[in-house]
């Protein structure tokens, strides 16, 4: 997969970031760009090993660190994020600015309190709203890829409702529920997602 | 794949190119949009959710449209009548 098409997704794979990730990994395909997520890896390599090839691998990468704080009081924090982000970031330094990084959050500037040595990057916040989220990305990937004719964030918006609404429906017809997507596996999603993009479009 | 998303990808790929009579309500920044499939733009970007539906609804009864689908924050979505 050419590295110029490639954008590495660090973000949580939780259920209750999935209404935040669909429409993402929807609008990175709809920018004619292909998701690499660490599930999408095959193999039973080192874990950090995948995600360092994943991240050499891919010209561009979004992190969302919307959800590095614990959920409860009993709950730790989730350091994966971060430190993929800070590898990164690392990685960028050194390709001398080849690669381009936008970093999500979920207030403004809630991030200067828990990792201030972010400032100066991309840094766009969300507010947990996943038309936001698709303006963002959307808005960010036709800034840094250029060359494409910008399509407005409203009609990725309203396309990705639009799969979801034929999605559930051919789901149903096949006796496959819906409700448990997440059971498929991201490359599965991902290349479903990519069909239907290619078959409207 | 497995054989079952197989048959999910290629009844997908059948609905991406049919565009029915269904008209779509779904969020916007400042409002909630009403949009015929088929068409990449909305016929209308109403204030409320409750506006876009009296609209649709007009739709419907003239015969442009047949279905109306409409769609929440979450990625739910409820055909209304």
């Amino acid at each position: 997969m050419p590295f110029n098409k490639n954008v590495f997704i660090n973000c949580p794979f939780d259920d209750d970031y999935y209404p935040l990730l669909k429409p993402l990994l929807f609008t990175v395909i709809f920018c004619d760009l292909k998701p690499r997520l660490s599930e999408t890896k095959d193999g039973d390599d080192i874990r950090v090993r995948q995600i360092q090839d994943l991240i050499l691998d891919s010209k561009y990468s979004i992190h969302d660190l919307s959800r590095i704080l614990p959920k409860d009081e009993q709950d730790l924090p989730r350091f994966n994020m971060p430190f993929e982000l800070g590898l990164d970031l690392g990685c960028k330094h050194f390709l001398k600015g080849v690669k381009k990084c936008l970093i999500l959050e979920e207030e403004r500037y809630r991030y200067k309190e828990v990792i201030s040595d972010i400032s100066g990057q991309d840094i766009s916040a969300h507010d947990n709203d996943p038309v936001v989220l698709v303006k963002m990305v959307r808005d960010w990937l036709y800034k840094v890829k250029r060359g494409n004719k910008p399509v407005a964030y409203t009609i990725i918006w309203d396309l990705y409702n639009e799969f979801v609404f034929d999605f559930d429906k051919d789901m149903r017809a096949e006796k496959m529920d819906p409700d448990k997507m997440w059971e498929i596996p991201f490359s599965e999603l991902i290349a479903l997602m990519t069909s239907w993009i290619k078959s409207k479009i | 794949m497995t054989v079952s998303t197989r048959k999910v990808n290629q009844r997908l790929k059948i609905s991406a190119k049919t565009d029915s009579k269904r008209v779509h309500i779904t969020r916007r920044l400042n409002g909630w949009a009403v949009r015929k499939e088929g068409n990449l733009q909305a016929s209308k970007v109403a204030s409320t959710q409750k506006e876009a539906l009296v609209y649709a609804k007009k739709l419907v009864k003239s015969g442009r449209a047949t279905t109306i689908i409409v769609h929440n924050k979450d990625g739910k979505f409820r055909t209304a009548k």
